[in-house]
């Protein structure tokens, strides 16, 4: 299911993360989260995730009591991101 | 034997794998990446944010205007019957809605000059805000609204939707701020509910809802009003339903903001 040259900067990955970061302004955002996860076992090191949830942190998150650093987004996706990786190194992906 | 030994393939693990030292560099990459993004939150934070909202700005006037003209287009497909109709109750309810509000207005102005006699006369100043994006689009229960400290924002100001409370803005930047809402998870505020001279701490749940805990002696009735505790009550919402079972001595008041946040477009925020 893997796509080719998934580890490079190929067209589709661009429009990909251009349609995402679309998506995070306009899209409801449990859907782009969603598209982010499928993307991270499409393609290798798909750093784009982080990025796109910086950004989500960044537009709507605020400190509150319960996490006092408005990262929750940025905090799940590098745990994605890693667990991803580990995950694509056991299975035949 | 040489012939035998030449002809034997070596079949084991090499004492060197490789095989773990694939998750060593997305790990570095990742705290890499944190580390700037920590960099930025903590340092730059104006900088960094204020970058976002110049770039969301035109991005959400445009979804605003799509969703305007496709809500409007949807109306073409409604029967004329249908929107008589609908048109007919909305009127009926305006009509009720106007001789309401003549009433709120005499008592409101009656309120005010007893306030002015009295010695007390808070003059407060508020500002309209437009809702650039709503709770609903995120697990954060914010509201992000298009004055900041440009306008006299500050962190602290209490936003409101007529006489009620919705929340507080928690972050401001150049020409944008971030406001919580009252009713977020984990947010809690000092109200007393309806007539009773007993403030209590009322927990926000989400998506505009409260519960507060009150002796189970204190008569509380569905619709009764909660308000803020001071000599300028503000509103937060009105008596849903009231939870008592036999062995408690406490009951548990729901209430929530009698508007729907998510279909909110303008708010006021206080500057005081």
């Amino acid at each position: 299911m893997k796509i080719e040259n998934s580890g490079k900067f190929t067209k589709q990955r661009i429009v990909l993360d251009a349609i995402l970061i679309l998506g995070v302004f306009v899209a409801p955002l449990w859907l782009v989260c969603l598209a982010a996860i499928v993307c991270l076992f499409l393609f290798d090191n798909f750093y784009e995730s982080i990025f796109l949830a910086i950004m989500i942190d960044g537009l709507y998150g605020a400190p509150s009591r319960f996490f006092p650093i408005a990262a929750i987004y940025t905090v799940t996706a590098s745990v994605l991101f890693i667990a991803a990786v580990l995950l694509k190194k056991h299975l035949r992906f | 034997m040489t012939k035998c030994c030449s002809a034997t393939k070596m079949n084991y693990l090499l004492r060197n794998s490789r095989r773990g030292s694939g998750l060593r560099k997305p790990i570095i990459n990742v705290l890499v990446v944190l580390a700037l993004a920590g960099f930025f939150y903590f340092f730059a934070p104006r900088l960094a944010n204020q970058s976002l909202y110049a770039f969301a700005r035109p991005i959400w006037s445009a979804r605003d205007y799509v969703t305007g003209l496709l809500a409007n287009l949807k109306s073409l497909f409604s029967s004329k019957e249908t929107l008589a109709a609908q048109n007919l109750s909305l009127e009926r309810k305006l009509k009720e809605a106007r001789v309401a509000l003549l009433d709120l207005d005499a008592y409101r102005k009656e309120n005010d000059e007893l306030k002015r006699l009295l010695g007390r006369n808070p003059a407060e100043k508020k500002v309209l805000a437009l809702i650039l994006a709503k709770p609903n689009r995120s697990l954060y229960d914010t509201l992000v609204l298009d004055v900041g400290a440009n306008q006299g924002v500050k962190e602290g100001d209490k936003v409101y939707y007529g006489d009620f409370v919705i929340g507080a803005v928690r972050a401001v930047y150049a020409g944008y701020s971030k406001a919580v809402l009252a009713s977020s998870a984990g947010e809690t505020l000092t109200v007393r509910i309806a007539t009773s001279s007993i403030d209590t701490e009322a927990a926000g749940r989400g998506g505009g809802n409260f519960i507060a805990k009150l002796p189970k002696e204190i008569p509380i009735k569905l619709g009764d009003l909660i308000k803020s505790v001071g000599p300028e009550p503000r509103f937060f919402g009105a008596v849903e339903d009231i939870e008592r079972t036999e062995t408690s001595s406490f009951q548990f008041v729901l209430f929530k903001l009698p508007v729907n946040i998510n279909t909110l477009e303008w708010v006021e925020v206080s500057l005081n």
